[in-house]
Formats: C-alpha cells, sequence, structure tokens
C-alpha cells in the first residue's frame, strides 16, 4: 500500500512539472533534488537564452537523468534538438512529453512543425489543431497551420489562420503575405493587392511578395503594372528566375513578343532546367513564327520531365498548325494521360 | 468539226471559267517595228523573237512558257515596248503564275492606254488573281465607266461578277480556313495537270487523271499542245504515297483520251469519260470475277448528245449524280443532275438538281462525302471569289439540297478550284489546283483542316507561400518560464532604495520604477520617487532581479541589480542618472547580444529591443542614431563592417516594430569610439556595444 501511494504521489508530481503544490511533507532531500532539477532546467533556459544550445541540451539531459517524469523537460530538449536539426530525437521528445502530460499544446504544434519539414501535411494539421486547441495559440501556430492549408488547397481556411496570426502580431509580415495568397487563389485580387502592400510596407525587401503583387496585376490584365512589380523583384534579386518568367509573361500577354522572349531566357541563363520557362519560351517564339526554335524548346522541357502536359499541348499545337496532325494527337495523347484537360478537348476536335 | 478538236473543247472547259479569250485577245495584237526599235542593233533579233512567242501562243495552252520565254528575251532588248508588255501579261494570265501579269498590264498601260481596249478590266483580273481585290474594283470600276453606254451592256455582267467576286473574295480572306495544303509531291504530281484524285480504301489508294506525256501518245496534241489525259494509280505506303503507276490496261489508258471521274467506295466499279462519244459521255466498267470488264456507257439516259463530264455515285449504289450541259433543262452552262433506281432496280429518268444548287454559269466536279450527306462540287456562279470555286450543299431531313456555302479561302482562290473529295477520314480532302508551290498546272493537294487556332498556353510556377522562399521557424516562440526555486524567505525585511537624477544637471528626477522578476519576466513591484527623487523597494527573496526607470521626458534605463544572497546590512542602494531626451543625448543599449562574429540578433535580445521600441513610439518625435561598437581586437575594416551590421540589425528589428524607418539611422564606429580601454577583457567587453543616440527631436 505504502508503495502505491508512492507511485501515485510520483506520477502527480512528475505530471505537475512542479507547477502544483501538494499538502504531503517534502524532506530536505527531495526539497534539495527538487530545487536542482529547477535550477538545472533554468539554467537551460539560460543556455538557450544565449544560443547555445549545447549546453542547453547537456542541461535538459541532466534534468530528465535525474527525473524521468518531467513532461516539460522533454519538451525543452526537444525544442533544442530541433535547433540542432535532430528531427528524429525531437520528435521522440515531443511524443514523450506528450506521453506525459498529452495537454501539452506547444509539443502538439512542434511535432507539427516536424511533419511540416517532412511534407507530412495530414499529420502537421492533425497536431496544428491539437496545438491550438490546447492553448498554444501563438502568432506562428496560426500560420504555419494556414500555411498546411494552403498547400491542401483550403484557401479559406488558410485565410483565417494567418488572420488569426496578424490579430496576435500585428506586423507579421509573412502572415500578410500568404493571406494574400489565399486571396489570390480566391480571386480576391483587392484584397490581395491590399496584403501584398501591406507585407512589403513591413518588409520593403520583400522581394516574393512584388513578384506575387505583380501576379495579382497578372490576372487583373493589368500588365504594365504587372510588368512593373515584377521589375522590382529582379531588381531586388537578380537571379529570381521566377520574376523574369512572370514579367516575360506579362509582356507576352501585353503583346510584347520579343520582351516576353528575352525574359524568358533569363530566367533560364539563370536555370537552365526551368520548365516553365522553356515552355513559356517555346509559346512566344511559334508566335514569332520561329516554329524551329519553339519545338527545340518543348522537346527540351519534355525531356527534362516527361509529365510535363502544357510543353506537351503546346508541342502538339505547333504540329498541328504544320500539318502533322498524327504528331499532334500523340502529344496531346500524352498530355491527356497526365490529366490535361486542354488536351482533351483538343483530342476531342478530331474525333 | 473534227473528233479531236471536240474533245479538245470538251475537256478544256473543265478547266476554264472566265469566259474572256486570252487567245483572240493575244492574236489581234502586232508589234510595229517602230513600236519595238530602240537601236538598230539587236532588233532583228528582238522581232524574231516576237515572231517566235506568237509562234507558241498560237500553238496552244502547253506552249505558253515557251512563248513568255521568247518574249522575254525581247523584252530584254526593249522593256518599255507597250505591245510587248501587253503580249507577255496575256500569257502570264494564261500560265499558273496569273499575278506575273500585273508589272506588265501596268507598263502597257501607261505607256500606252489604247494597246489593248480591255486592258484595265486585264489588269483589275490580274489584281484579283493576286488577292487585291480593293485595287481589282476600282480597275473594274474605272474600265466600265470609260466604256460606251452600248460596249457597257455588253461587258456589265462580266465586270459586275467580277466585282462581286472580288467582295466575296475580301470576306474570304478575312475569315480564312484553318487549313493545312500539302502537295502530294513528285509521287504523285507532274509538271503537267494532275487532277481529279480518287481516293479508296481508307485513304491507301488513288486514281487521278494526268496530261503528262505517256508511252501510248508522246506527243500533245495540235490544238493546246497539251498531251492527252491518262489514268494514274497510287498506293499508300504507311504515310506516304509511292510513286503514281500508269494504268496499264488497254481497256482503260487506250491510245485516245482516257480520264477517270469516279470509283465506287469499295473500288470495284470505276466509271471514265469518253470525250469521243456524244460530245463526251460516261462509261463504267464493274470488277467481277477477278477482272475488270471492258468500259460500257452507262446509259442513254445519263449519256445525252450533250457533255457529260463528271458523276458521282453513292454509297448505296441507288443514286447517281451527275454534270452536263445539256441545253434543254440547263439554268446555264454545265448544270448538276441526278437519277435514283426506282423499285424495279431500273433508273429513273435523270433530272436537273434545280437552282439551289445550279446557277447561270457552269457547275462542275460533283462529289458526294462517304455517308451521301454531303455535295461538293465546283461552280462558276453562287459567291464564288473567282474561276471555279468548291461549294459544299447538306441535305436535309428530308432528303432535299441545302444552299450551297463557299467552302472559302485559302481552299477555294480566284483561280480555279476543282474535284474537291471528302475521304472517309474526317478533316481530310483532296482537292485540284494551281497553287504556289505546283509542279506545273494542276496538282494534287491534301488539304488537312486544323481545328479551332490553338492559343499557346504558358505555364506559371507559383511561389505564393512566403515560407517556401525562406522558412521561417519560431521553435522558442512561447519562451518557456523558468521555474521558482523555493529560496528561503527574507527573513528581516530588506529594501532596495537609491536616487533619481538628472545626469548633468544632478537634480532630482520623479521617475517610475519596476522591480522585475527575470527569471518570471514579471514586474513584482512598483514605485514612484518621492519629489526629492528618492525610491524605496522590499525585495521579497535574495536573488537578483531587474530593474527599470522610466520617466517623461528622459531615456529609458533597464539593469540588473545583483541582491547578496548575505546582505551584510538590510538595505542596498542603486541610484540612478537618467539622460534628458535632447539632442546629442546618448545611452548604451545593454543586454543587447548578437550570435559570435555575426550580425543576427539572439532572442535574448528581444526584452531590451522590446523597451527601446515602446520608447521610440512614445517619442515618435526623435529621430535616432543606433551605433555598433567594437573592440580593437582583429582588422579595422572588419570591425567596422561588423559594427555596421550589427547596428542595421537593430534598426532592421525595430522597423520590422513598426518603427518607421525615417526615424532611425544605422552607423558602425568599430572600434573608434571606445568608452573604457582596450588593454583589459572588462575594458573590450564594455567596448563592444550598442549605443543609441538621439540626432533630432522635433
Amino acid at each position: 500500500m505504502k508503495k502505491l501511494t508512492a507511485l501515485i504521489f510520483f506520477a502527480l508530481f512528475s505530471l505537475s512539472g512542479y507547477t502544483q503544490t501538494t499538502a504531503e511533507p517534502i524532506s530536505d532531500a527531495t526539497y534539495e533534488s527538487k530545487n536542482r532539477v529547477k535550477k538545472l532546467y533554468n539554467d537551460a533556459l539560460q543556455s538557450i537564452k544565449a544560443v547555445n544550445y549545447s549546453k542547453a541540451q547537456t542541461y535538459l539531459n541532466q534534468v530528465i537523468s535525474a527525473d524521468s517524469g518531467f513532461a516539460i523537460g522533454y519538451l525543452e530538449r526537444g525544442k533544442v534538438l530541433l535547433q540542432l536539426d535532430k528531427k528524429e530525437l525531437a520528435l521522440a521528445d515531443f511524443n514523450k512529453c506528450l506521453q506525459l502530460n498529452n495537454k501539452e499544446g506547444e509539443a502538439y504544434y512542434e511535432k507539427g512543425y516536424i511533419s511540416f519539414l517532412q511534407n507530412k501535411y495530414d499529420d502537421a494539421l492533425l497536431d496544428f489543431n491539437a496545438a491550438i486547441t490546447n492553448n498554444y495559440t501563438e502568432p506562428i501556430a496560426y500560420y504555419h497551420r494556414g500555411v498546411v492549408k494552403m498547400v491542401k488547397e483550403d484557401y479559406s481556411g488558410a485565410n483565417l489562420d494567418f488572420t488569426n496570426a496578424i490579430d496576435k502580431r500585428s506586423n507579421f509580415a509573412y502572415a500578410y503575405h500568404d493571406r494574400a495568397s489565399s486571396k489570390l487563389k480566391m480571386k480576391d485580387y483587392a484584397g490581395a493587392q491590399a496584403d501584398y502592400e501591406k507585407a512589403i510596407q513591413l518588409q520593403p525587401k520583400f522581394v516574393l511578395a512584388y513578384n506575387n503583387l505583380g501576379v495579382v496585376k497578372l490576372e487583373q490584365a493589368d500588365y504594365k503594372a504587372a510588368i512593373a512589380s515584377f521589375t522590382k523583384a529582379t531588381e531586388l534579386n537578380p537571379d529570381f528566375y521566377l520574376a523574369f518568367n512572370n514579367r516575360g509573361q506579362a509582356y507576352y500577354f501585353s503583346g510584347d513578343k520579343q520582351s516576353a522572349i528575352n525574359d524568358f531566357t533569363k530566367a533560364l541563363s539563370i536555370r537552365p532546367d526551368y520548365l516553365s520557362a522553356l515552355n513559356n519560351l517555346g509559346a512566344a517564339q511559334l508566335d514569332e513564327k520561329d516554329a524551329k526554335s519553339a519545338l527545340a524548346n518543348f522537346n527540351k522541357a519534355i525531356e527534362l520531365n516527361s509529365q510535363f502536359g502544357t510543353a506537351y499541348v503546346n508541342r502538339g499545337s505547333l504540329k498541328e498548325s504544320s500539318g502533322d496532325l498524327k504528331g499532334a494527337y500523340t502529344d496531346w495523347q500524352s498530355a491527356a494521360k497526365l490529366g490535361n484537360k486542354q488536351a482533351t478537348d483538343y483530342l476531342n476536335e478530331y474525333k | 468539226m473534227s473528233i479531236i478538236n471536240i474533245r479538245i473543247i470538251l475537256l478544256a472547259i473543265v478547266f476554264q471559267c472566265f469566259t474572256y479569250s486570252y487567245v483572240s485577245a493575244q492574236n489581234n495584237i502586232r508589234i510595229p517595228r517602230s513600236s519595238l526599235k530602240v537601236t538598230n542593233e539587236g532588233l532583228l533579233e528582238a522581232m524574231q523573237n516576237v515572231a517566235d512567242g506568237d509562234k507558241w501562243v498560237r500553238k496552244g495552252k502547253g506552249a505558253i512558257p515557251k512563248a513568255i520565254e521568247s518574249y522575254k528575251k525581247a523584252y530584254d532588248y526593249n522593256n518599255n515596248c507597250a505591245e510587248l508588255n501587253m503580249k507577255i501579261a496575256l500569257c502570264y494570265l494564261r500560265s499558273d503564275q496569273k499575278h506575273k501579269a500585273i508589272d506588265y498590264l501596268k507598263a502597257s498601260y501607261n505607256k500606252d492606254s489604247t494597246i489593248h481596249k480591255d486592258g484595265l478590266l486585264l489588269l483589275g483580273k490580274a489584281y484579283q488573281y493576286n488577292l487585291e481585290f480593293d485595287k481589282a474594283v476600282e480597275k473594274y470600276t474605272e474600265f466600265y465607266k470609260m466604256l460606251k453606254l452600248r460596249e457597257q451592256k455588253k461587258y456589265a455582267e462580266q465586270v459586275f461578277k467580277s466585282i462581286q467576286e472580288c467582295k466575296t473574295g475580301i470576306d474570304m480572306v478575312k475569315k480564312p480556313n484553318r487549313a493545312v495544303f500539302i502537295n502530294l509531291g513528285d509521287s504523285i504530281n507532274s509538271s503537267f495537270d494532275d487532277y481529279n484524285s480518287l481516293v479508296i480504301h481508307n485513304d491507301s489508294m488513288m486514281y487521278f487523271t494526268s496530261r503528262r506525256p505517256s508511252g501510248k501518245r508522246p506527243r500533245p496534241d495540235k490544238l493546246l499542245n497539251m498531251y492527252d489525259e491518262d489514268i494514274y494509280v497510287a498506293y499508300k505506303k504507311n504515310t506516304d504515297w509511292q510513286k503514281a503507276k500508269f494504268l496499264e490496261d488497254d481497256n482503260f489508258n487506250t491510245k485516245r483520251n482516257d480520264a477517270i471521274v469516279w470509283v465506287s467506295t469499295d473500288g470495284n466499279t470505276r466509271y471514265l469519260f469518253d470525250g469521243y462519244r456524244h460530245n463526251g459521255d460516261i462509261l463504267v466498267s464493274n470488277f467481277k470475277k477477278g477482272k475488270w470488264s471492258n468500259p460500257k456507257k452507262l446509259g442513254r439516259k445519263f449519256n445525252t448528245d450533250f457533255s457529260e463530264t463528271s458523276i458521282s455515285v453513292t454509297k448505296d449504289g441507288n443514286t447517281i449524280y451527275f454534270v452536263s450541259n445539256d441545253q434543254d433543262e440547263s439554268f446555264g452552262g454545265k448544270d448538276i443532275y441526278f437519277a435514283r433506281k426506282n423499285k424495279k432496280g431500273r433508273w429513273d429518268s435523270p433530272a436537273n438538281i434545280g437552282a439551289v444548287l445550279n446557277s447561270k454559269y457552269n457547275e462542275e466536279a460533283v462529289s458526294l462525302s462517304p455517308d451521301g450527306k454531303t455535295m461538293y462540287f465546283s461552280s462558276c456562279g453562287h459567291n464564288g471569289m473567282g474561276g471555279y470555286d468548291v461549294f459544299r450543299s447538306e441535305m436535309d431531313a428530308i432528303g432535299n439540297w441545302m444552299k450551297p456555302e463557299n467552302v472559302g479561302y485559302p481552299i477555294n482562290t480566284p483561280d480555279d478550284d476543282l474535284f474537291y473529295r471528302p475521304t472517309e477520314i474526317p478533316k481530310i480532302a483532296y482537292y485540284s489546283a494551281r497553287r504556289n508551290d505546283t509542279h506545273g498546272g494542276f496538282d494534287i493537294y491534301k488539304v488537312i483542316y486544323l481545328g479551332e487556332e490553338k492559343k499557346m498556353i504558358l505555364s506559371t510556377e507559383d511561389q505564393l507561400i512566403a515560407y517556401f522562399d525562406k522558412p521561417i521557424a519560431e521553435i522558442f516562440a512561447r519562451k518557456a518560464m523558468p521555474l521558482n526555486i523555493e529560496t528561503p524567505k527574507v527573513e528581516n525585511e530588506f529594501y532596495l532604495r537609491g536616487m533619481i537624477t538628472d545626469v548633468k544637471r544632478k537634480t532630482a528626477v520623479v521617475a517610475k520604477i519596476e522591480l522585475i522578476d527575470i527569471e518570471r519576466s514579471q514586474v513584482i513591484a512598483t514605485t514612484i520617487t518621492s519629489e526629492t527623487g528618492r525610491y524605496d523597494l522590499k525585495i521579497p527573496e535574495m536573488k537578483n532581479y531587474g530593474i527599470e526607470v522610466r520617466a517623461k521626458d528622459y531615456m529609458f534605463y533597464m539593469d540588473i541589480v545583483n541582491i547578496p544572497a548575505k546582505p551584510a546590512s538590510k538595505e542596498m542602494w542603486k541610484s540612478v542618472a537618467l539622460t534628458k531626451i535632447e539632442v546629442g543625448s546618448k545611452i548604451v543599449l545593454k543586454n543587447i547580444y548578437f550570435e559570435s562574429g555575426k550580425a543576427k540578433l539572439t532572442p535574448a535580445s528581444s526584452t531590451e529591443l522590446d523597451k527601446l521600441v515602446t520608447f521610440l513610439q512614445d517619442n515618435n518625435e526623435i529621430k535616432v542614431e543606433i551605433s555598433g561598437h567594437t573592440d580593437n581586437v582583429g582588422s579595422a575594416a572588419l570591425n567596422t563592417k561588423l559594427s555596421g551590421l550589427r547596428a542595421q540589425a537593430v534598426v532592421d528589428y525595430l522597423f520590422v516594430h513598426s518603427i518607421p524607418r525615417e526615424q532611425l539611422v544605422s552607423k558602425g564606429y568599430g572600434s573608434l569610439q571606445p568608452i573604457s580601454p582596450n588593454t583589459t577583457s572588462k575594458g573590450r567587453q564594455l567596448n563592444r556595444r550598442v549605443e543609441f543616440k538621439i540626432l533630432s527631436k522635433e
């Protein structure tokens, strides 16, 4: 019976994370032992504060060695291990923490973050949900859950999470940026523009925000504004091939095919295996009656990635216009097998 | 009229829609010696060249290229002779390159507008051939206005028809078919007329008619200087047509003119044109028991004393459509007729198909689609754009043929476009025309209709999530709270006491003092100084505390107070001299930490920086300089760079936390402004600092 009481006491003590008080008398030895663990833990926090994670890990190892039921010890050590890029060990600590205290919201968050890093978005979403349910309501938790929802194409859900993150941290540029992106996906162009602009106001060198603001303008067929925004992005980062490709599109749709060709070519000079630019360059070249170069670029895109449906569609269209219907049909069939609806429509024309 | 002459006229009609006689026009032009003469030298030779050209023209259409060659030699001698220019122009109008007549017509007309009374009409026609419809209309109109009333009546129909053709042409060219034309190449086409392709067996076998020289009649006829028609056959291997072969069968390719005009879908019935009987009759031959029967006349009901030149038979063989110039029933020129088999399996009498399809001009080259629901034919009437155009008519639900539609440009041109043959493969047809890439005369082309014009699809690679551009992680987003170590209680009361004064004036300052439990990041006691600047704070536990002092118009102050575990007295003094907010005032920002050797702030800096944010928000009228300083260890240049980057990192933090950039300036001084000797480690530590200085106050 005495043994059972001792076990219960130990469990309560451990689960409490030293935050509960007990009416049981504490012996001097227990008192000292308890204080020693606390001190080690506090020393670990100081080391974390001083960005000395190795030292922090040493303290936390000692904490856990002294008290294996100390839930937040595992939590903090997991965070330190994660900082040291030891994800698997960190995950084990977060799981241990939750095993000891399944209400520890922060452990769910960290666990979710590891799943997120490993592209396990369903698992990440479950853990982020659990984190927030268990009162871990830091802006970053909402932000990461929003990102996962974006990846899963739940744009309205993502939008709400980014809004929560912003409510909790009014200068959270990333949250503004990504909320803008969720609005862009939902075709709320005015809202997207406002949020991208806010992100830029908070981070004036936010290259991606300039790029995506350009995308908003591209969607609105405001090619002049789109070109200006993409240009700003390329000025801030001259190696940002994505912005060159996007500006090329803005030029293309505004009818300036030669400038488009220049930009697609520039994007490819930065990243020669950039499929979108290869395809787009081919498209612009075909419009400029340079079918030979266009075909070479479509071929190269397909050679680099045989799953690139758009290049098949365009190559098929090129072949069709030259009278090679069999070739066109074969390419469209390839694209249709990859799920390209446009290719299916084209094939139907010849049924 | 001889048999030969009849045949030639019958066959020639098929390829001549424009009623103007270039032949007679040509023969009427004489070139006076005086008109040709430029110098004596070369004159005789030029005159001989003109005579040669005239001779070739008289030999007929087949000799036109040679006529042009001869005239061109004379043209080299004198290119400004109105008559010679006209002769060359008329030759070109009879050639495969009709548009080339334009320059010669213009030269002739400009030199002497009386050389040919129809000069403007011909120029209009040349422009029309060249798709310059507006200019063509202009010339036709000009021509017509210059005519006398009596002549206007003579030319009215021709001129107005030509103008209407141009208007149709303008519309057609604006909305071209999306189609590609594939010249079937040397395997099928020759430098002579090749036409009337009949493709069977799922686009794998073709009969056609050609006027190329054959072994049976190696010389051209005497009137047109063209070779007889013969039947050729070609087979497709994989996707390519193999070399066409002369159909070696004396029943079909005789020593005379032989043309094939239709083949049944199963390939077992051939229909032939015989220009030697009754002005042109249709013959038929069947393939039975492994051989072809002798071609026989299709029947008196079909073959009249007039000319029957083309035929199309439905797949079931029960309906025949054919072309005849039967003057009794015609709406004008050649018309389409039809006949059906009755219940007894005999042909009813043929009847004119009616005015919906037949115009007052020639119809020719009738051809049914494989399902028999669409009829294609060529016509010089309806809304054509010049010459024979191909038209299409659909059969309605009750079997009537609907109003024909022009199949459009570029299948149709102002020249003759004939023998349009749809195939069993949708969007593929064959037809005969003189296009720019002709091998000579009519060539056979494969027409492939394309679907809707395909716009190029641009591909976009989204990067809409900032995290994926530059990942952020806040592993220590929520700072863990230090645990309260149960220290012995203070048995006797212990106080922190001190004076708050102005650093320059040494006068008392009324300030708010906060005592902060560092481990918990909590304010545990607050007090206000007395008028004398004194404060007293009761210390609950013997450990280290943070202290923050704030006063209106003064810069904030933060520090750590080390309370001894076993104090010698009951109090400890901590006096603070505050710096007034005024231009030039500066303080060292304590508790700002960077990663070693880098300009990256550590999380531990946030407490001090957040206080600075609050201070700057409360005093948004001041502009400050954030300066970085180092000790004198290492390269001066690197120290200056590092101190500058660290100062900028602080400025970036403040900016991100909503402090306007205009309020902030960063500067790195390196080791230039020490506040302590660099000779000791403590001195060097003090020198490694970030300072805050007020630059202006508005």
